[in-house]
């Protein structure tokens, strides 16, 4: 599903310093795996994960998606992968404020091709717990309730991969572990999860786990 | 579909944030107010200007008023007095197109007494073609006779106004009436005409034969203007040549030096009205524009802090899929329905605005729906401008780096 070889992605900090967020990694991530990517803060994990997840692009590498090469596409077509296969759940839930959580997880749906978009946002917040929310907003929300929200709405437009990068990261340990429930049960439903996390509890359940420290893999079990 | 859901979604976003949305709405609203009423009044004022002129200033009328060019330094147009009653009466006599007319001194702010009221009133002195010159409609009694005239009667003809203020009810005909202590008797009376151009009360006069007013009253040689009626308004401008070259001719202006007199025609009248009219159609529609342009920018700047403050917002949307022109889309579509709006709801004020204005001011109501037109036109292309910098501008952020 994701095939990647020698990825590298180099930024440059304020005073002009180069850091290797990407170093040389080549990593294959087949469907319907639970993956986890783990390293300390500031390994490169996240600048993975964007790569990964096709907001941000290689400085040079090979990314193959489905088995198409996606590092030439223009930002349109990566627009358009990321709505149909990739749900994304960040730490800060980013979810829009003043509206409901059902016109949040609808947020995707808004730039799909689907025609008929009704009662899925529902569906998504039924299937996270949040039947009962669905036109609270987020500042009605517990932070749990908020990850749930941010996890229908990666959910509602039924992609193959969810990339989750640090999503228990703001949350206490009870509602950490409800929204590791909800991750293990989408991927027992046949998602492919990526999860990027520096706390090895959570990495219980995954099948593959890729350690990272310094932009470069240094196991991938 | 797609593009259905993206102008609904612009449209929700752009009233999530009301303060803003209500100072962009302000900024709109103030601008297009002002320009539906200012471009409706100038309509009106024009319209009022041309009705009270069409009533004095008939399509065969020429009128030869006194003074013009060759004004005396420090002396007002009306005092300088050069228009005989002789001049006036050769030129009728030898320009076959002249069909009859009258002329008129006019000595304003006088005393008048009867019945043991007194009132401050406008004498106009006017020959007894008046009547039919001005097309004036005698209600009561008669109008003074060419007689009269001749011998300086002292007979007068009251107006509305002067009527109510000095008789109330009873019949002035037959009546006697002081003017600056001279005693006038009241022969008739005519109906109303209301303001003349000059937005002189002309229901508060006291019409008195012109010779009376000229040797009598006011010892005067000269007449302040006279109205020509014409035959034939195909040759109104010819005629009107001829009267400027014998009038050049009697007071001996050479050819160097420019008219003692001014004649006017009705399409010299439109010129006037038209150059008066510049500062409500051209001067104070530039001022509505220019707060209109302020209005734009400010949209502009409130847009372009909403694309800064909603970086989180546009890198979170186009995480789950937007492509570049869904984002321009739907920015462009906040400005444009809050342009659109306030246009509208502006042109709402200003016909609102409009009604009282014209309503306080006692002029006619009238709407330039060419300005509501064009309003409305304006508010769509500075919604459209406002929303495109801050679109394109929200278009090209990269997803990761607005996340961040």
């Amino acid at each position: 599903m994701i095939s990647v070889a020698k990825l590298y992605k180099t930024y440059r900090k304020e005073n002009g310093t180069p850091v290797n967020a990407v170093n040389n990694v080549t990593l294959q991530i087949e469907q319907g795996v639970f993956a986890a990517i783990v390293g300390p803060s500031g390994s490169g994990k996240s600048s993975l994960m964007n790569i990964l997840g096709l907001l941000d692009v290689p400085d040079s590498g090979s990314y193959l998606f489905n088995g198409k090469e996606v590092s030439t596409m223009n930002i349109d077509e990566l627009a358009d992968i990321r709505n149909k296969k990739i749900g994304f759940v960040f730490q800060q839930f980013h979810l829009l404020p003043n509206i409901s959580a059902k016109d949040n997880v609808e947020l995707p749906l808004i730039y799909s091709n689907k025609i008929d978009i009704s009662g899925l946002a529902e569906k998504a917040l039924i299937q996270v717990g949040l039947g009962d929310r669905i036109n609270h907003t987020s500042a009605e929300l517990s932070g749990g309730q908020q990850q749930r929200v941010a996890i229908a709405r990666a959910l509602v437009n039924d992609p193959d991969i969810i990339l989750a990068d640090e999503p228990t990261g703001n949350l206490d340990s009870a509602s950490g572990s409800e929204i590791m429930n909800i991750f293990k049960q989408l991927h027992s439903k046949g998602k492919t999860i990526i999860l990027i996390t520096h706390d090895t509890k959570n990495t219980s359940c995954a099948q593959k786990i890729v350690k990272i420290v310094d932009g470069t893999i240094i196991t991938d079990k | 579909m797609l593009k259905a859901r993206i102008l609904k979604s612009g449209f929700r976003a752009a009233w999530t944030h009301k303060v803003r949305a209500i100072f962009m709405m302000l900024s709109i609203m103030i601008g297009i107010a002002s320009l539906t009423v200012v471009i409706s009044l100038g309509k009106g004022t024009e319209e009022k200007i041309m009705t009270q002129v069409q009533k004095f200033f008939s399509s065969n009328t020429i009128m030869v008023v006194s003074g013009g060019g060759r004004v005396a330094p420090n002396r007002p147009v009306a005092i300088t007095g050069n228009l005989k009653i002789a001049d006036v009466e050769e030129i009728a006599e030898q320009i076959g197109n002249i069909l009859m007319w009258d002329a008129v001194q006019h000595l304003s702010g006088k005393e008048a007494q009867a019945n043991g009221n007194n009132t401050l009133v406008d004498i106009s002195g006017q020959t007894p073609a008046a009547e039919g010159v001005f097309n004036l409609a005698v209600t009561e009694g008669r109008f003074y006779s060419e007689k009269e005239n001749r011998n300086l009667a002292r007979v007068a003809v009251i107006t509305p106004h002067v009527r109510e203020k000095l008789f109330g009810n009873e019949n002035p005909v037959g009546q006697m009436i002081k003017i600056d202590n001279v005693p006038f008797q009241v022969i008739g009376t005519i109906g109303p005409r209301g303001l003349d151009p000059h937005g002189t009360d002309k229901d508060n006069e006291i019409l008195i034969p012109l010779n009376t007013v000229m040797r009598r009253v006011a010892n005067l040689e000269y007449v302040m203007f006279v109205k020509y009626l014409v035959r034939d308004e195909q040759r109104i401008n010819e005629t009107a040549e001829q009267i400027k070259s014998m009038l050049r001719e009697k007071h001996s202006i050479n050819a160097t030096e420019e008219d003692d007199f001014m004649v006017i025609t009705p399409v010299r009248v439109k010129e006037l009205i038209a150059n008066a009219s510049k500062t409500f159609n051209l001067y104070l529609p530039l001022l509505a524009f220019v707060s209109l342009f302020v209005g734009g920018i400010v949209v502009i700047n409130l847009m372009l802090i909403s694309v800064s403050e909603r970086t989180k917002e546009i890198g979170l949307r186009k995480a789950v899929g937007a492509q570049s022109k869904d984002i321009t889309m739907q920015f462009l579509i906040e400005a444009a329905s809050i342009t659109i709006i306030s246009g509208l709801t502006g042109i709402v004020v200003g016909i609102l605005l409009l009604t009282q204005i014209t309503k306080f001011m006692n002029m006619p109501f009238s709407i330039s729906w060419g300005a509501v037109f064009m309003c409305s036109i304006i508010s769509a292309v500075v919604g459209i401008a406002a929303g495109y910098f801050p679109a394109k501008k929200a278009a090209g952020l990269i997803p990761v780096e607005s996340l961040r």
